[in-house]
Formats: structure tokens, C-alpha cells, sequence
């Protein structure tokens, strides 16, 4: 594997068992599964921000925590700066994984503790990990970085808890905690859904600027596909667990291959009135994710979908420069 | 006579802590057959003015002045009952969050006959088979009116709420991000279908959402709110065309546009406001790139300046000529 | 320690000033029944007007301005021995109270964090222990382990563990799945530390309330004990064994070898009733909704 690659995920799954207490597993044999992420591989390369965009339950929350280590593959492999990820069991090792690889969230306030001023919050990383010798260099770190990410007027802002913060402010302070670490990969998993639309380009802004400033890779986590397309280098979008579209983002955007990319993209609203969207007739909602049947799992609601479609599940292929689709009728007319 | 009218409007919550100017003056009007936007970060008022308008407002809310006139008549000087003949029948609310708003222990069906039932005079048959034409209209097979809220997706819920809604067919609907919860296809099926019932039964609406795109898409005019008060009304087209308000400008180049060639966005500096000291002068001009001395000591009024547009800024003109 | 002061004091004071008035009440009532059993039991030798052990020749006195609460058989006056009584009935309520809390905390939160076989091992023994009523149990411990101060402590201990176990443990628990906990995961930090700086806050809310109903029920346990002859043996004044004497010679007319030791039990078990109930409505306002 290439050094530029950072992350490299193969054929990752994370299947969550549903079967609920003795009496229905042992009378029933089907076991039932939700396949949260059902075989999903690319690659991330150093430097760019990649994007995982879909709805809800398309899978791609879970493949970012597969990738940060909070659990655990059912099958595949996530190789992190060349190494599996499976392998680094030693707890000392893997507490040095967080100097490299961290992660922001979507709701700052449960991912902060309650108990914590912000001048703690800032200072538990260092003390894990040993970083700083005595208090006034601890301070000084702190400091700095909330002058890094402007969480300012710092000496007002140092004692207050999170619950007095605002919502773009506890999210700065989520990210200066993670950027004290120095890591060179972050998984940000919606880091502006739940913050107000006017907070929201504020945040962006600073994760770019992070980005240059510290030369991090960034695996962005979002649903808005219209803020991917803002962050993104190259984006790969989720349905049901698998990609269904894979590619440099300004391609995809103006030329979106698979029915369910245009779908979405047809369904973002527009802040501009005189531009109408071109309906995609896409049918019904997402169904439950005990994809069950054979067959692409987008053909039920596909107005394009063909006899072959319920038999056998398509792959990505690659029709243009990087550019991978999962659909036959795309691939075809690519 | 227009359809809904609001003059000066002021809600504050009086809570332990001192009074939280929610509303601050609000004026607008609402004709028959057109939807009004409310758009706004969240704590700016927007939610208060929908529960002032219905007078359901939460403790410690309380309406401290103004008239709400819907037909003529002044909601906010009725009684009981007489607000009892326009809630529901002549001005019903959609709420976002539709799962905290069905009850779980009913069948949607009978959550969809039971306003019928209590506002008109209709016998439980009829009130039932009315519940079953509503959810066909609302896209939901009639069938599925013996399913409980749970059994449900999110962006069915939020059908039934709208069914709900339309149930006693009123004059106006006031639907309250009834879209931010659920997902991009989804949430553009349901605005479509809004839109589609609008034209259909000749209703109006009030959208109150944080998502200006959405407002651009579906509604005639919009009115930009910043804490507690209305800073810029206008038509859409308008508004788009030619924001006069800083805050108005600010807020649409905040929203990435998909449709044109990417750009840099540009954030708004600062916080919204404490809204129960909120800054002297214009509410805004902490965070304004163009305050001047007069903006931190006089506040603005809502003036008038087009056939449809009203901005409240001492400096409009000279804004728009800088641009 | 005293960042976690700070937290709960400033939050305390912010509280207190929204609350209503009856939750002021109770827990200033509370509070100041409380003080003054408190100053009893660390002080109570010194403000006795008699010495509690000293026979006298009043035997059997109805009260009087001599001996405000009268005397007993032995011509002892009852004010001073229900004070140091206090040392006592209370004071081996306190430490019982400290026993129960920390092995309740130690294996309620190892419990809850780490869940598991340790965990199903603890719920099955702890459930089982849960089936006799609490008094049934202090009685069985107290008589297993026989008479004595500590022994007592322990058995009134016993009493509270399961169910401390089990509040402990459902709060570790709920807090377990915060987002906070992960994110702290993530940053590399270790299980003890996240059990120590992460979890244990959540349990400083509801570990006074814990404290002042234990109090209540420990010294009611107590007295419930000495009164059947069990626990604390005479000669020392505890209220319950002050009881069972008193009740001796109800009939015979003195009615204050009875009444006076359970009022002293009545004042205790109010006091922190009413402290606890107080506090519990201060640190938990409910949003009252009106008209």
C-alpha cells in the first residue's frame, strides 16, 4: 500500500444481531441482522477530505466508528497508516493510536462532560498523554489553542461549564480538544447538524483552516450533500450500507451516475427561488436495513429498475477518471 | 381585510432569571392564499410568534401587548370559547418533532377524527371516513389509519401531524420546521405535498424553519428574524435579488448553493444576542460589519420602503451601494 | 475534589434561589433538627446537666424543673441520658450509613461499568439480599453477629447495601452510554480514570439524599433494635433500649420513660426526612406549568 494512503477500508461489514432472547432464537432459525454497513471499500488519501454522505441508517456514522476503533468489524479490514487495524490489541498501543486518529461529533453537548470547565476539558488530553511538565505549560497549551480556534474572549470562556456555552462554541471546544493532540486523521461525523445554519459556515471554515494549517486528513461524515460538496474533495455516497457512488465531488455533483445520487441531489433545496428542481421520481422511504433480499438494494425504489436488478447486486466500477458507480444501467451509458 | 394580521406583537417569558424579550414588536400581514415564511437562527422568536398567534404558549410565556387579528377579530381578546371556533378550524399548527406529538397509546386514525369530532358537530362515522380521505390526501394509504404513531417512519408521522392539521379545514396553517427532522428525500416529498394541498384547498400558511433554502423554495414572502424582532419582509424573489438588511445577506451567503459554481461562505461573527439584556440600539450591531454610534443607541423601525419590502436599518441605502 | 465543590456549590446556590417555598422549609427544618442532634452526638458528654451514668436518689420522678424530662428506676436523669443517647442511636446510625455508601458505591459502580459475569454474580446475590425486608435483615445480622457497637454499625449497614448497590449501579449504567464517556475513550483515557472523573459526579446528586434517608432509617433500625434487646446493651443510654425500659413501668403511671425516648427517635427521624425531602426538591426542580 501506497505511503499517501491513510486509510484503507476492505470490504468492511458491521452486521448488529437482532435476535431477541432465548425463546425467539431457539424457535426460529433465520437469524436476523441489521447489515448497518454491508461491504464498503475505499480508500482515503493524505491530505484530503473525504466525504460519506447518505440519510439516516445508510451506514455512515458506523463506518466511521469501525474506522476510529470504537467497534468492532463483523468482517472486513480497516488498515490505518498501513496497519490492521485487528492487530493492535496492547492497551498501551492503542492509547497511542489517539495521538493520531480523532474524532469530532455531532451533538457537542453530549460529548462533552458536564463536569468539566472548559480549561479542564482542554487540559484532560495532555495530562493523559503526559504531554505537558507542570501547570503553567499546561495553561499556556490551553491558550493556544483556543486562540487557534478562535474560542475567544478566552479568560471569559476558561471557568464556564459546557451547559453555559453556545451550541458553535462547545464545538469549537470539541475540536481544539482533538486538535491538541496533534492527530493527522479526524473523523468528523456531522460536526454542523445540530448547529444553528449561521454557526454552522463559521465551523466549516476552521475545519478547512485546521486542515491546511496542520496538514490533516479528514474523513467528513454528512447527510447535507450540499455541505459536502463545500468540504469535499472526493465524496462516496451511502445507501443501505453500501457505496452506490464513489468519485471527486464536483464530478458527482455535475454528473451524478446512480439513480439515488440524483435522487438526493434533485431533493436539496436551493436557496435561490427562480432555480426549480428536476424531479427524480424516486417512490416510497428508506426501508429498515434487514436488506434481506437478493438484488440491488436500491431497485425497489429505482424508476428506472429492470427485471436484472432484483437478481443480482451490482459492484463499483470505475466509468470515468476515479469516478466508480455500482449500477449497470449507469455503467452502461457512462 | 387581510386574511391574519399581527400589529406590534410582544411575547417575554418572565422567568427567575429576569424577562427573555422572546417577541419584541412584531407586525406583519398574511393575505388569503399566500405562504409567509419566518426565517431565523434558532432563539430568535420565530417558534413564540406561532405559539402567541394560537395562544398556547408554555409557562412563563406571557403576552404582554399587541393585537393578533385573524377575520377582523382580535385572538388575543377572545375567550375560551370563542378561541375554541379558530383553533383548528381557523388557524391549525403543524409542530416539528411529530413523534413527541402523536399520542402513542391511539391509532393515528382516531388522532386524525378526534379534532373533527370535538370542533364540528359530526357523528364518529363520519368523522372517521373524513380522517381516511385526509390520509389519502396526505399520500398515506386510508388503511394504514388502524396503525399506532410507532408503527410509523418519521416522515409518515409528520403526514399524519399535517394531516391533523388540515382536519377541520382552516383558513391557515402554521407549520413549524416540519421538516427538520427527517431525512433530504423524505423532507422534499413533504414540502412537495404542501405545497401540492396549498394549491388544492386554496390555504394559507406560515413556514417557520431556520432553513432559508427551504422558504425559497415554497414560499411568496419572508420575513428575516433576529432576536425577537422582524429585520427584513419582503417577497422571496425580492429578498434573493436584493437582501437589504446585513443580517439578511449574511444569512443567505451562508447557505452553500448547489446549483452554482462553488465559493467561499461567509460566517457571521459573534453570537446571537442574551435576549434578556439584549444590546441597546439595533439588536444586531454587535455583529454588524457596518455599525456606526447610532446603531448602538437608536433602534431601527420597520420602514417601508417598496410595493412589498420593509427593512429595519438605519443604513440600508448606503449598504445596498456599497455592494 | 474542588472543582467538583465548586460545581455543586455554585449550582447549589442557583437552585436554591428558584425553589419553592416549601422545599426551603423542609430543608431548613430539616437541617436545624439535624444541627442540633449533630452538636449531641460530638458534644453531648459536655452538655448533659447530669452526668447520663449517675444514680441519684429521685428515683421514678415525674418531670419536673429539677430533671426537665424526669428520672428513671435508677434515679438517672432521662434529659441527660437521651443526649448522649444520641452518640449512639445516631451516631452508629452515621457510621453505618458510611459502611453501606461505600461498599455500595465500590460495587455498584465496578458493577455497572464493567457488567459481566462480576456483574450477573453481584445482581444474583444482591437480589437475593433484596428479598427480606430491611428490618428482617438488620434483625438476622444482629443477631448473628450478637450485641455491640460495632457490631451493630455492621448489621445495620447490611441493611441499606442491595439497595445502594442497585442505585449506584443503574447509574453507572445510564451515564456508561454518554456520549462524553466515548469521547473520552477516544482520547485515550483510561477505565479508571473515566470511572473515577467521568462517572463518580453523577453520583454526588443523589448521595446526599442517600446520606440523610440512611440516617433516618439507620437510627429508627437502631432504636428499633434496642428496643427488642438486641443490638447496643445497657448500661448504655440508647434510645431504643431507653424505651424497652420505660415501657416497664407505663402502667404504673410513667408515661416520660416512654414518651421522651420516642420523641427523641420522632425529632431524628423528621430531621432528616425533612432534609432529605427538602434537598431532593431543591437539586430536582420539576417546571411547574400554569394556566
Amino acid at each position: 500500500m501506497e505511503s499517501d494512503t491513510v486509510v484503507k477500508v476492505q470490504s468492511l461489514k458491521k452486521w448488529f444481531d437482532l435476535s431477541s432472547g432465548i425463546v425467539e432464537s431457539l424457535l426460529s432459525r433465520k437469524e436476523r441482522y441489521v447489515k448497518a454497513v454491508d461491504g464498503v471499500t475505499f480508500d482515503i488519501k493524505r491530505g484530503e477530505i473525504f466525504g460519506l454522505v447518505g440519510e439516516s441508517g445508510c451506514g455512515k456514522t458506523t463506518t466511521g466508528r469501525l474506522i476510529m476503533g470504537v467497534t468492532e468489524p463483523t468482517e472486513g479490514q480497516v488498515f490505518f497508516d498501513g496497519v490492521d487495524l485487528i492487530t493492535i490489541k496492547d492497551r498501551e498501543e492503542v492509547k497511542k493510536l489517539a495521538l493520531k486518529r480523532q474524532m469530532f461529533f455531532q451533538d457537542p453537548y453530549e460529548y462533552l462532560s458536564p463536569w468539566l470547565t472548559v480549561k479542564d476539558t482542554l487540559a484532560e488530553p495532555l495530562r493523559i498523554h503526559d504531554l505537558v511538565s507542570d501547570k503553567d505549560e499546561e495553561l499556556e497549551k490551553v491558550l493556544e489553542i483556543m486562540e487557534t480556534v478562535d474560542l475567544t474572549p478566552v479568560e471569559m470562556l476558561l471557568p464556564k461549564y459546557s451547559y453555559e456555552l453556545s451550541g458553535g462554541q462547545r464545538q469549537r471546544v470539541v475540536i481544539a480538544r482533538a486538535l491538541l493532540l496533534n492527530p493527522s486523521f479526524i473523523v468528523a461525523d456531522e460536526p454542523v447538524s445540530m448547529l444553528d445554519v449561521s454557526i454552522r459556515v463559521g465551523i466549516l471554515n476552521l475545519l478547512l483552516d485546521m486542515k491546511k494549517k496542520f496538514s490533516i486528513t479528514i474523513l467528513f461524515i454528512t447527510h447535507d450533500i450540499a455541505v459536502s460538496r463545500y468540504m469535499c474533495d472526493r465524496i462516496g455516497v451511502m445507501y443501505l450500507g453500501k457505496i452506490v457512488e464513489r468519485g471527486p465531488t464536483e464530478t458527482i455533483i455535475n454528473k451524478p451516475l446512480h439513480p439515488y445520487t440524483q435522487a438526493l441531489l434533485s431533493a436539496v433545496p436551493v436557496p435561490d427561488p427562480k432555480i426549480s428542481r428536476s424531479e427524480i421520481p424516486i417512490k416510497g422511504r428508506i426501508p429498515t436495513s434487514t436488506y434481506d433480499f437478493p438484488g440491488c438494494r436500491f431497485a425497489p425504489r429505482c424508476p428506472y429498475a429492470e427485471d436484472h436488478c432484483a437478481r443480482g447486486e451490482s459492484e463499483l466500477v470505475e466509468v470515468a477518471n476515479d469516478h466508480f458507480v455500482a449500477c449497470p444501467r449507469a455503467q452502461g451509458s457512462a | 381585510m387581510e386574511l391574519l394580521e399581527v400589529k406590534d406583537l410582544r411575547t417575554h417569558y418572565l422567568t427567575p432569571f429576569g424577562a427573555v424579550k422572546a417577541v419584541d414588536d412584531i407586525s406583519f400581514k398574511l393575505k388569503k392564499n399566500m405562504s409567509l415564511g419566518f426565517a431565523g437562527e434558532s432563539g430568535c422568536g420565530k417558534t413564540t410568534v406561532a405559539l402567541s398567534i394560537m395562544r398556547i404558549l408554555p409557562y412563563p410565556g406571557k403576552i404582554l401587548g399587541g393585537e393578533v387579528l385573524f377575520k377582523g377579530i382580535d385572538i388575543l381578546k377572545m375567550n375560551e370559547a370563542e378561541l375554541r371556533q379558530v383553533r383548528w378550524k381557523g388557524i391549525s399548527t403543524v409542530f416539528q418533532g411529530a413523534m413527541a406529538s402523536l399520542n402513542p397509546l391511539f391509532k393515528v386514525g382516531r388522532q386524525i377524527a378526534d379534532p373533527i369530532m370535538i370542533h364540528e358537530d359530526v357523528k364518529k362515522k363520519e368523522a372517521h371516513s373524513r380522517a381516511n380521505e385526509l390520509l389519502e390526501l396526505v399520500g398515506i394509504d386510508a388503511s394504514r389509519a388502524d396503525n399506532y404513531p410507532w408503527e410509523l417512519s418519521g416522515g409518515m408521522r409528520q403526514r399524519v401531524m399535517i394531516a391533523m392539521g388540515l382536519a377541520c379545514n382552516p383558513d391557515v396553517i402554521i407549520a413549524d420546521e416540519p421538516t427538520t427532522a427527517l431525512d433530504v428525500i423524505v423532507a422534499h416529498q413533504v414540502m412537495e405535498l404542501i405545497k401540492d394541498i396549498r394549491e388544492k384547498l386554496d390555504l394559507s400558511m406560515i413556514l417557520i424553519t431556520h432553513d432559508i433554502s427551504v422558504i425559497a423554495q415554497t414560499c411568496d414572502e419572508l420575513a428575516i428574524m433576529y432576536a425577537g424582532k422582524i429585520v427584513e419582509l419582503s417577497t422571496v424573489s425580492t429578498m434573493y435579488e436584493s437582501p437589504l438588511h446585513p443580517y439578511t445577506d449574511a444569512l443567505i451567503s451562508s447557505f452553500p448553493n448547489i446549483k452554482e459554481k462553488k465559493r467561499q461562505l461567509k460566517s457571521i461573527a459573534g453570537n446571537p444576542p442574551d435576549l434578556i439584556n439584549p444590546p441597546p440600539g439595533c439588536n444586531f450591531n454587535p455583529r454588524c460589519t457596518y455599525a456606526q454610534d447610532i446603531c448602538r443607541s437608536e433602534e431601527p423601525a420597520l420602514d417601508q420602503i417598496g410595493d412589498n419590502h420593509s427593512v429595519a436599518c438605519h443604513f440600508w441605502e448606503e449598504i445596498v451601494a456599497k455592494r | 475534589m474542588g472543582i467538583k465543590q465548586r460545581l455543586n456549590e455554585s449550582k447549589f446556590a442557583k437552585l436554591y434561589k428558584i425553589a419553592p417555598k416549601s422545599a426551603k422549609a423542609m430543608f431548613i427544618l430539616g437541617a436545624s433538627l439535624d444541627t442540633v442532634l449533630i452538636i449531641f452526638v460530638l458534644f453531648g458528654s459536655y452538655l448533659t446537666p447530669y452526668d447520663a451514668l449517675a444514680f441519684s436518689d429521685d428515683l421514678l420522678q415525674p418531670p419536673s424543673s429539677k430533671h426537665l424530662m424526669g428520672t428513671d428506676l435508677l434515679g438517672r436523669d432521662l434529659l441527660s441520658r437521651l443526649i448522649v443517647g444520641s452518640k449512639y442511636s445516631l451516631g452508629v446510625a452515621l457510621i453505618a450509613v458510611g459502611v453501606s455508601i461505600t461498599i455500595g458505591l465500590f460495587l455498584g459502580s465496578i458493577s455497572g461499568f464493567f457488567g459481566g459475569p462480576v456483574d450477573r454474580i453481584l445482581m444474583l446475590i444482591m437480589d437475593s439480599l433484596y428479598v427480606f425486608p430491611g428490618f428482617i435483615f438488620v434483625l438476622i445480622m444482629a443477631v448473628v453477629l450478637g450485641p455491640g457497637i460495632w457490631q451493630t454499625a455492621l448489621a445495620v449497614s447490611f441493611g441499606r447495601i442491595p439497595s445502594n448497590f442497585r442505585m449506584i449501579r443503574s447509574i453507572t449504567l445510564s451515564v456508561k452510554e454518554r456520549g462524553f464517556i466515548e469521547a473520552e475513550r477516544i482520547l485515550g483515557a483510561s477505565n479508571m480514570h473515566i470511572i473515577l472523573k467521568h462517572i463518580a459526579p453523577s453520583y454526588l446528586s443523589i448521595l446526599f439524599v442517600t446520606i440523610s434517608l440512611g440516617l433516618a432509617r439507620g437510627t429508627l433500625a437502631i432504636s428499633g433494635l434496642g428496643f427488642l434487646g438486641l443490638g447496643i446493651p445497657p448500661p448504655t443510654p440508647e434510645w431504643g433500649t431507653e424505651l424497652a425500659m420505660g415501657r416497664q413501668y407505663l402502667l404504673s403511671g410513667a408515661w416520660w420513660g416512654v414518651v421522651f425516648p420516642g420523641f427523641f427517635v420522632l425529632i431524628a427521624m423528621l430531621g432528616f426526612n425533612l432534609l432529605s425531602e427538602g434537598l431532593d426538591a431543591i437539586l430536582n426542580p420539576t417546571i411547574r406549568r400554569l394556566k
